[in-house]
């Protein structure tokens, strides 16, 4: 049985008063709260093995070593990949793509070659291959949207050719909530030798994943959007890419031999992570992924289903509220974007915080999105495991509270 | 905080009514000597939009119009602000750009004299609205810099 109020006596911040209220949290796809469990283990990292990993010979040093390989495990067997050796450990979804970009895109791609994109991707799947473009003369594309919010696939088809050598595109829209056909797109992908990146940086905290049935080449996603710590991002990579793939930084931890002259790399996925990683971060992120574990990812995405349909329901009762995205809770997810009135997003993001709600406004690092959209921003509600259909309830009513601030001139 | 002392009514009725909105006709600058001056600025966090457009004569701010998108706090703002500089010398426009801006940040308190912009103590107290708020100054400020960078390059040629 999925107990919320259990889970939420987990998580210490949702105790706090903002503003003189209780907090209610709905900014999760910005990033989500941490459990105690994740809190205490960043804690006792500190307190009781501090020390370096893959370096010394000292017990210290071990222990340390063990507890970040045993996330890396945790991670693989997460998204079923493989082999622990696909995960790379990176600061987050951004530092990912940029991997996949100048470690990979720089290496094999050429002048006249494309890559698709849709325009519901975040800054983060745009901006790199923007620069990768310009210093390498490569086109992109970019998948438009159908009227109910989901992708066009038909165009997909269309923009698909010989030339196209990797498909970038969002698990998930952080703007939309767009569920898209990854298995569709892949397939396409890979029947003209194209790869395919997929950003699940809003995905993989709530949909059962599979990358080996779903076969992506790419898939990254960000630690602190999963009840993990902020500083703390994987990119999976099929072994055999990974391979081929050079590293971003060069230094200590990803080198198996340097000379003067010369370095050896070291195997995957050492060469990836040069420096001092974020040891803390990734031995939180363990807990985070067990703390998913126990209570399933089957019963997550259930549950918030459930409580999207709640919200959608209640959110479209509302006199002027526009919604942005799907309507059919089978392609969609618990983000929901949303315009009321002609009140403006920072308006609204303001009075709701007076009463101690927590929403997004703004154009969510998706300003391709907001021009096909034609607003210029929005306000985002974003749903995860420990909120309740009380908070919806009340966020309803300040909803429907805000037009007095405006009528009344206050 | 009392939403009250944020949204105050002179806020809500500039937002509403904004004061000195829209553009200059393009007739009114007589091209080469009173050239128009345009300066615009866009707050990249959230979108909101402020374009400007002033004529200077005898170094002062003759006529400024605004456009612009974005929530209260920031198109308030515009609106007020064009009223409180029309006419005023460059000098002093910049001397109360500035000294706004210091007020916003916390580095100097607000006076009885500032008139409408006492309403915006309220907004000073929401670190994350100052931006909003100083947007319209800040575009003012760099136009009129690009203004003076100008006089100057002519004076030397
Ligand atoms: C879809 C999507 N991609 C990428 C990112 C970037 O993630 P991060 O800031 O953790 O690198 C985000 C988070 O804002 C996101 O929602």
């Amino acid at each position: 049985m999925y107990d919320v109020y259990k889970i939420r006596d987990d998580f210490p911040i949702l105790k706090e008063k903002v503003n003189g209220k209780n907090l209610v949290y709905l900014d999760n796809a910005a990033t989500t709260q941490k459990p105690l469990s994740v809190i205490d283990a960043i804690a006792d990292y500190y307190k009781h093995y501090n020390a370096n990993v893959h370096r010394g010979v000292h017990s210290l040093g071990v222990i340390a070593t063990q507890e970040y390989e045993r996330t890396r495990k945790k991670v693989a067997n997460f998204i079923k990949a493989e082999d622990s050796s696909c995960i790379v450990f990176t600061k987050g979804t951004t530092e990912s793509i940029n991997l996949v970009a100048y470690g990979w895109g720089r290496k094999f791609l050429k002048e006249g070659d494309e890559i698709i994109l849709t325009v519901m991707e975040h800054h983060s799947n745009i901006v790199p291959w923007q620069i990768l473009a310009r210093e390498k003369g490569l086109k992109l594309k970019f998948i438009p949207l159908k009227d109910d919010g989901t992708l066009d696939i038909e165009s997909f088809y269309s923009l698909i050719t010989g030339k196209t050598k990797l498909v970038g595109v969002t698990y998930v829209s952080n703007v939309l909530g767009t569920v898209n056909p990854i298995d569709n797109i892949v397939d396409a992908a890979h029947s003209v030798g194209a790869r395919v990146l997929i950003d699940g940086a809003q995905g993989i905290p709530t949909i059962p994943t599979n990358v080996k049935s779903l076969n992506v080449d790419f898939l990254a996603f960000s630690a602190h959007k999963m009840l993990g710590p902020t500083g703390v991002g994987v990119l999976y990579g099929k072994r055999e890419i990974l391979e081929d793939m050079e590293p971003l930084l060069g230094g200590g931890e990803m080198i198996k031999k340097v000379s003067i002259t010369d370095s050896v790399w070291a195997d995957v996925p050492y060469r990836f992570e040069g420096g001092t990683p974020n040891i803390a971060g990734v031995i939180g992120f363990g807990k985070a992924i067990d703390y998913l574990n126990n209570l399933g990812m089957e019963e997550i995405f259930k549950y918030e289903k459930l409580l999207t349909t709640y919200a959608l329901e209640k959110l479209s009762g509302i006199d002027g509220l526009t919604i942005y995205g799907p309507r059919d809770i089978s392609l969609r997810s618990g983000i929901i974007s949303f315009n009321y009135r002609d009140i403006h997003p920072h308006d609204v993001a303001t009075i709701l915080d007076q009463s101690g709600i927590a929403i997004r406004a703004g154009h969510h690092c998706a300003q391709p999105l907001h021009s096909v959209l034609g607003i210029p921003a929005s306000c985002r509600v974003s749903l995860y495991i420990y909120n309740t259909k009380e908070e919806i309830d009340y966020l309803v009513e300040s909803l429907e509270r805000i037009e007095e601030v405006f009528r009344s001139g206050a | 905080m009392e939403l009250k002392e944020l949204y105050k009514e002179v806020i809500l009725d500039h937002y509403q009514n904004p004061r000195n909105y829209g553009e200059i006709p393009y007739a009114y600058s007589s091209e080469g000597i009173n050239p128009l001056c345009k300066s615009e600025g866009e707050n990249p966090i959230c979108g909101d939009a402020i374009y400007i457009q002033f004529l200077v004569k005898d170094n002062r701010l003759e006529d400024i119009r605004f456009t612009g998108t974005g929530c209260t706090i920031s198109q308030a703002s515009a609106s007020i602000m064009t009223e409180l500089v029309k006419g005023k010398s460059l000098e002093d426009v910049k001397t109360l750009i500035i000294r706004f801006k210091r007020i916003m940040e916390g580095e100097e308190d607000f006076t009885e004299d500032l008139g409408d912009l006492l309403a915006f103590e309220g907004v000073r107290k929401l670190p994350a609205r100052i931006k909003c708020a100083l947007l319209a100054w800040e575009v003012l400020l760099e136009g009129i810099k690009k203004y003076l960078e100008r006089q100057v390059e002519r004076v030397n040629v």
